[in-house]
């Protein structure tokens, strides 16, 4: 039997892992569960102590979500703006400096790159958010165009905050201002203690929220200010369970779970267009020429894509994970995401299933595999198609 | 500002293979302007020392023979410069002397020789359905799709089984290896190695270098395979020719007349920007420039998919060719009747292979291989050499300094084959891979506008997906040596891209397709 | 007088899967092996007293899997175990690190290039594209694309089919991936001198080609075709040495009857009419067979042991065509401890895997320049491992042994033949190389032994000791291997069959030759005998 030699050297190497994000130190003290997960080579937390009381925390309080080893690059420049606009599928000239949009972005065949959210800085500024490294991408995209491209994700933390009363937790710290920023909206402001931050009206919960980006080094003032009203506005630090909920429940998709993107796909059939993931209304089709506009106006001709993402709300208690669905016993499709929704207390799942069967208030059967304690079980429920937005309160924009 | 008169369609560039497009497209009716940014047409056939590889589909379409254009019906002859007043003769058209001339270096080569020219021209016959026609996609979505490149499959085995094991075998191979299984001496071995290295970034042990070999044997004389086709006057013969048959079916040439822009409006070609501001229009616009200058100078980015960029960006395109023309007060002593022949100074596989390991590096070899020429003009004896020995990306140096020395070494290597040549040279001027970079808006400097690769043949020319002459932009087409079949004077390119374009407009779809890369 | 249903020539790890798969489905088979020891370059060696050295190849990760399972090779106590990571060691110092965990190859990558970080993910998609296409022809026979036979047509169908689910544009890139130079490949994604000499070092080992030579890009591809437990690319070791395979193999073999024979070298075929009927020994022992198949090199098969008489002419001009280049060089290294290599001592990970020399292109394409000026690389290509990091049984304890695989070298001076003097050289060359990144590894050597590829044509029987059995380059792979026309491992010879890395689809530890070649055999064993 062979064992592993004796060396000189010790078993563990002298660099971490996994990096830390600014807030780590204080995350690391909350989280009783200790359940972290890895992300991008960051460690962030699966959950703090009760999952329930973090999602319910979004639902009716407020909740604070490291979003640091999101991916942030800035792209700048006198053409900058038509490097942004000729990169995705909306009208970049018609976003007004202090204002984001939400968009996708392709490939010159029309399937979806990576979506992120794109700040408006200034006239000649901009800086995109997303989940997977694009510095290349972006990077051929400004080839050509008086514009640079630097990957700032390193310079810049985050916190998503969001919840009923989040604007609350905001004016405490003296972000009044922000707190009134309108939906999509983007600002630079100071907290009462001088911490400089700059906010945007957006988030990936389909609440109210904030997303609040500083300097790493002035990282855990700003957090300790956040929390220090916790108790009184029920704010919470969440992990990417709860998480999870509140995303499925409002219907964002996710990289790499409803697509992949164009770029990593090793199976052809696994990349979407923006139409098959929902997002057509975040395609202008009459702008000027963003790569993939050819493609995606061939497949407008041609009908449509094949597959579209949808919503569906599942009979019975049993969430859908990964459930075939079948149309007249013909398989049409699969669920991609699914979770019981605790708010809108129903069964709640999206899947991509072919065009035929997308149609709003179709009903599907879905086959839905769940542990049975030591055995699997299988059950049969309706899943009727609607629209992927199962929870969106009034207050969001307001 | 828009011009006055209206075209259907608009040719950049007035190389061959622009005239050929112009002239094609002018015969089928359009109303055509051939637009060259220099003050003479041309373009970089203008360096080449003979048009032996012409499609003689396009003498033949065009009628050249009817606007001058002789060809002979003499193949010219080949001197291996072997040392001081040493040269062996391979004359195509006297076999019995170049086997006798042969047999002093070794009789086994001498009986080899006709063989394997043989063997080349029935291999290159094999390809010839490759170059000649437009390429398909490769997609085998339906039938419609499959139909073409089964067509082609089709097209490789009629070959018959043991010429097409050899093409399968040897068309990826080194032309080192292959010339030495085949001769054993190395004036022979370094004459194939050379033939195949010409004009590309390889060296003799390089992969791929025998399909480049094959392409020597592609096209030519018609009735006599693998022979190449010798167009009296040369290569401004063909110019004039190719001019006479694009004004004779009533295409408009200017020259002196730059293009600083195409215009793009709405997704398609609408015509062009010159740089003194005029603007022309016309729904079809054909380029014969350098894809990359075309599409990403001419078009910009800004009208193309990103991913298609990078491709065109990634299109490998670095010359290392140079022309080296030197001037003669008479002719080198002991020549006779000499004029047209070419002497091939690479005496064997290891000196090509040396030189290309000199340029890999971004340095100029000691003593590169070259392929020399005579010409009478005007009375005047002139000499061209083409030099494998000149990288576009010089390394710690630069050509205004590089140039002169090099073309002295050649000079000084002449002296040794050829006692006496070097006191005939009034003037020697080196046309760099720089110097073919600014004067011909080919960005590398390349002779081929993209290095004539495997890599970059056939489907994957000038990128993969987009080898059937059309671009992104509707209207827009490509008719250079960029596009498939590539680069020596064929005027296939030229053919291929004006008949595509034709075909596109009269289908009423100027859309090519919504492909991407 | 006994007959053989088959006689396997060569006891190598091909040889004897070959000899395993006959035997399993039940044919009488008899190894014939030239040397006193099986496992020809897969063999563990003892030559410094209480060190095992995998004294010719050095790592397994193209060993199929599927031969694992079929032979039941776990059962006859082999066990490979992966290597942890490959770490570059540069000439300034550093190094790049590349691990099995993509996040943390990204990471080090990011170290040196941000941008090339992100392009790696995009490097190993197309390669994982490319790799699932013809991972699945790697154990079937290459079909013949001139034939119109039901079952070459069909072959040709299949291989049609792998490529076309590829789509369209990894079909353009599949093109390019077997026409490019690794070199240009590599330029098309990295930016960084140390990532693509990181990434091209793989490109080279074995072969008489240099980064920048068109076509090698395909051997990246042969070097990450393998797989572990799953995982692309991985490289295995096996425990007590790559000896351990060819043992496994061989009680496999013997487990299903076949009978192994040592130190006996066939000198000839025996034939009967225009078919094969058995071997002739050096001694003159004559042992007959149905069915004979070489686990040698082609050349070696047709130019020494096949009757020229009953070659066809053309057959035996593309044999002697055939290219077997020896690149390659090997060194066995005793330690008396583990050496410092400060570039790595922060990750001690790093020292159980592949430690390269070799931080770029440059360095990679002038190593192969003095290859081609006929001397071994003056700065060469090391790729190097300490098995008894993994395995106390390799070393005693506390001492460690080293392989360091060396390339360039060639089989022959520009001087003439490789001499004693010149074994030394090469050896201090490679031994001072190693010592610019190991600071006082020179004082730790016990012993090093020193093989050359003219030592590797000598004692191991490989051509010109070249370790793929001949150039991996597309004119001598799938249906141009080893020869057009006689990629189905049968040969000109009725009942005369190869199963070594000359076929399909090559070199490296992986067993595939020896299974498809006994596959075709049983096939035409089972037609004869009905």
């Amino acid at each position: 039997m062979a064992e592993i030699a004796q060396t000189r050297t010790p078993l563990l190497p002298s660099i971490p892992a996994l990096e830390r994000t600014p807030f780590h130190p204080r995350l690391a003290e909350l989280n009783l569960a200790n359940a972290w997960e890895p992300w991008r080579g960051f460690v962030t937390a699966s959950l703090f102590y009760d999952v329930e009381d973090e999602y319910f925390a979004v639902r009716t309080g407020a909740s604070l979500y490291d979003v640091s080893p999101m991916l942030k690059y800035r792209i700048a420049g006198p053409e900058a703006e038509a490097v942004v606009d000729r990169l995705v599928t909306r009208r970049i000239d018609r976003l007004k400096p202090g204002r984001v949009a939400y968009a996708p972005w392709c490939d010159g065949r029309g399937r979806v790159v990576e979506e992120g959210t794109i700040f408006r800085l200034s006239e000649t500024e901009f800086r995109i958010n997303c989940a997977e490294p694009q510095l290349t991408w972006f990077e051929d995209a400004a080839w050509g165009f008086d514009a640079t491209v630097a990957d700032v994700s390193q310079e810049i933390a985050g916190l998503a905050l969001q919840g009923p009363t989040s604007k609350q937790v905001l004016q405490d710290v003296g972000l009044d201002a922000a707190a009134a920023l309108p939906f999509f909206g983007i600002g630079d402001f100071a907290t009462a203690d001088g911490v400089s931050v700059t906010v945007s009206r957006t988030g990936f919960t389909g609440d109210l929220g904030y997303e609040i980006w500083v300097a790493p080094d002035r990282a855990l003032e700003l957090w300790d200010a956040l929390m220090r009203r916790s108790e009184a506005r029920y704010l919470r630090p969440i992990g990417s369970r709860a998480l999870e909920r509140t995303r499925i429940e409002a219907g964002h998709i996710l990289i790499n779970v409803e697509f992949v993107s164009a770029r990593r796909a090793i199976r052809e059939s696994q990349t979407r267009t923006p139409a098959a993931l929902g997002l057509d209304w975040a395609v202008d089709l009459s702008k000027d020429h963003f790569t993939g506009k050819r493609a995606l106006l061939a497949e407008r001709e041609a009908g449509g894509p094949r597959k579209r993402l949808v919503g569906l709300d599942v009979t019975g208690r049993k969430p859908a994970h990964g459930a075939y669905l079948y149309r007249k016993g013909k398989e049409v499709g699969q669920v991609t995401s699914a979770c019981w929704s605790p708010i809108a207390k129903r069964n709640i799942a999206l899947a991509t299933v072919d065009a035929s069967a997308a149609g709003e208030g179709t009903v599907l059967d879905a086959e839905i595999y769940y542990r049975k304690e030591i055995t699997q079980g299988k059950t049969d429920a309706a899943a009727t198609v609607v629209p992927p937005r199962f929870y969106q309160p009034a207050h969001r924009r307001g | 500002m828009s011009g006055a008169a209206p075209f259907d369609a608009l040719v950049v560039g007035g190389g061959h293979n622009g005239l050929v497009a112009a002239a094609l497209l002018a015969r089928a009716g359009r109303r055509t302007l051939l637009l060259e940014a220099s003050d003479r047409l041309g373009g970089m056939a203008t360096l080449a020392q003979d048009c032996g590889r012409l499609s003689p589909t396009v003498v033949r379409e065009l009628g050249l023979e009817r606007c001058g254009l002789r060809l002979s019906a003499r193949a010219p002859r080949t001197h291996l410069l072997l040392g001081p007043d040493r040269r062996v003769t391979i004359d195509p058209d006297d076999v019995a002397a170049t086997r006798a001339a042969l047999a002093a270096l070794s009789p086994r080569d001498a009986d080899a020789w006709p063989g394997f020219q043989q063997r080349m021209a029935r291999l290159a016959a094999g390809l010839a359905p490759f170059l000649e026609q437009t390429p398909p996609r490769l997609s085998f979505s339906d039938w419609r799709a499959r139909w073409p490149l089964l067509k082609l499959a089709f097209a490789v085995r009629r070959m018959g089984r043991a010429d097409m094991r050899d093409l399968l075998r040897i068309l990826p191979m080194n032309v080192a290896d292959l010339a030495e299984e085949v001769f054993e001496t190395d004036a022979l071995q370094g004459l194939v190695a050379f033939d195949a290295v010409l004009g590309d970034r390889l060296g003799a042990r390089s992969p791929n270098s025998v399909f480049t070999l094959m392409l020597r044997y592609a096209g030519g004389a018609p009735g006599r395979p693998g022979t190449p086709l010798c167009v009296e006057g040369g290569a401004s013969a063909l110019i004039a020719a190719l001019e006479t048959a694009a004004r004779g079916f009533g295409a408009e040439i200017r020259t002196e007349a730059p293009v600083a822009r195409i215009l793009v409006e709405d997704g398609a070609a609408a015509g062009v920007a010159l740089e003194d501001g005029t603007e022309l229009r016309a729904p079809l616009v054909l380029s014969s420039a350098h894809p990359g200058a075309t599409l990403l100078n001419l078009v910009g980015p800004r009208w193309l998919d990103g991913d298609f960029v990078r491709a065109v960006r990634l299109a490998r395109g670095r010359g290392v060719t140079a022309r080296l023309d030197l001037t003669l007060d008479g002719p080198p002593p002991g020549l006779v009747d000499a004029a047209g022949d070419r002497f091939v100074h690479a005496p064997s596989i290891a000196m090509v292979e040396r030189a290309f390991d000199a340029m890999k590096y971004g340095g100029v070899p000691q003593d590169p291989p070259f392929a020399l020429r005579l010409a009478a003009r005007d009375g005047a004896l002139t000499a061209s050499a083409l030099v494998h020995g000149a990288p576009h990306d010089l390394r710690g140096a630069d050509w205004a300094e590089e140039g002169p020395r090099l073309a002295a070494r050649i000079v000084e290597r002449l002296e040794t084959h050829w006692p006496g040549f070097k006191a005939r040279v009034t003037e020697a001027r080196l046309t760099d891979p720089a110097q073919v970079a600014a004067r011909f808006g080919a960005p590398g400097g390349h002779w081929h506008h993209l290095e004539l690769g495997l890599d970059q043949a056939f489907l994957l020319r000038p990128v993969p997906g987009w080898a059937q002459y059309a671009t992104p932009i509707d209207g827009l087409f490509l008719c250079g040596a960029g596009a498939h079949p590539g680069g020596w004077i064929t005027g296939q390119p030229g053919l291929n891209g004006a008949r595509a374009a034709l075909a596109a407009a009269s289908a009423g779809r100027a859309r090519a397709g919504a492909g991407g890369v | 007088m006994k007959r053989y249903d088959a006689i396997v020539i060569g006891a190598g790890h091909n040889g004897l899967a070959a000899a395993a798969y006959l035997a399993r489905g039940g044919a009488d088979v008899l190894v014939l092996e030239r040397r006193e020891a099986i496992g020809g370059a897969a063999i563990s060696e003892e030559r410094y007293p209480g060190f095992t050295y995998s004294s010719c190849s050095y790592v397994c990760s193209l060993l199929r899997a599927e031969i694992m399972r079929d032979l039941d090779l776990p059962r006859y106590g082999l066990k490979i175990i992966p290597y942890g990571s490959t770490a570059c060691l540069m000439e300034t110092g550093d190094r790049l690190a590349l691990y099995p965990d993509a996040d943390q190859t990204r990471r080090e990558i990011a170290r040196h290039s941000l941008r090339d970080a992100e392009a790696y993910e995009d490097f190993m998609r197309d390669l994982t594209r490319q790799v699932r296409a013809i991972r699945p022809l790697l154990l079937k026979t290459p079909p013949d694309p001139t034939s119109f036979k039901w079952r070459d047509l069909m072959g040709m169908k299949e291989i049609g089919e792998a490529f076309g689910r590829l789509g369209e544009d990894a079909l353009y890139q599949a093109m390019q991936f077997w026409t490019m130079s690794c070199g240009d490949f590599l330029d098309r994604y990295f930016e960084s001198d140390v990532v693509k000499g990181a990434f091209a070092g793989g490109s080279i080992i074995g072969t008489a080609l240099g980064p920048y030579s068109p076509g090698s890009a395909y051997v990246l591809l042969h070097h990450v075709m393998g797989d572990l437990d799953g995982h692309v690319g991985a490289w295995g070791f096996a425990v007590g040495g790559m000896g351990a395979i060819s043992r496994a193999l061989a009680a496999a073999a013997q487990d299903h009857g076949a009978e192994i024979r040592t130190d006996a070298e066939v000198s000839e075929l025996l034939m009967q009419a225009d078919q094969v009927a058995g071997v002739v020994l050096a001694d003159g022992e004559e042992v007959r067979a149905r069915t004979v198949v070489s686990n040698l090199d082609v050349k070696r098969t047709f130019l020494k042991i096949a009757p020229r008489a009953h070659l066809p002419d053309d057959f035996v001009e593309r044999v002697a065509a055939f290219k077997i280049r020896g690149s390659s060089g090997k060194l066995n290294i005793a330690l008396d401890a583990l050496p410092e290599v400060p570039a790595i001592r922060h990750d001690p990970k790093l020292m159980r895997g592949g430690i390269n020399v070799g931080d770029s292109m440059e360095y990679l394409e002038r190593a192969y320049d003095d290859w081609k000026n006929g001397t071994w690389s003056a700065r060469p290509y090391l790729d190097i491992f300490l098995p008894s990091t993994l395995d106390s049984s390799m070393a005693p304890p506390g001492k460690h042994y080293m392989s360091v695989f060396v390339q360039y070298a060639p089989p022959k001076l520009a001087t003439g033949p490789w001499t004693d003097d010149d074994r030394d050289a090469f050896g201090r060359t490679v031994i001072e190389t190693i010592e610019r990144h190991m600071p006082g590894f020179k004082e730790l050597i016990l012993d090093a032994w020193v093989r050359t590829p003219a030592d590797l044509e000598d004692q191991v029987g490989l051509t010109e000791g070249n370790i793929f059995h001949g150039e991996l380059t597309l004119d001598q792979l799938l249906f141009n291997r080893p020869v057009p026309g006689y990629a189905q491992y049968r040969s000109p010879i009725r009942g005369f069959y190869m199963c070594g890395s000359s076929t399909h689809p090559g070199g490296g530890v992986m067993g595939a030759p020896g299974a498809n070649a006994a596959r075709e055999m049983l096939g035409d064993l089972k037609r004869r005998a009905a």
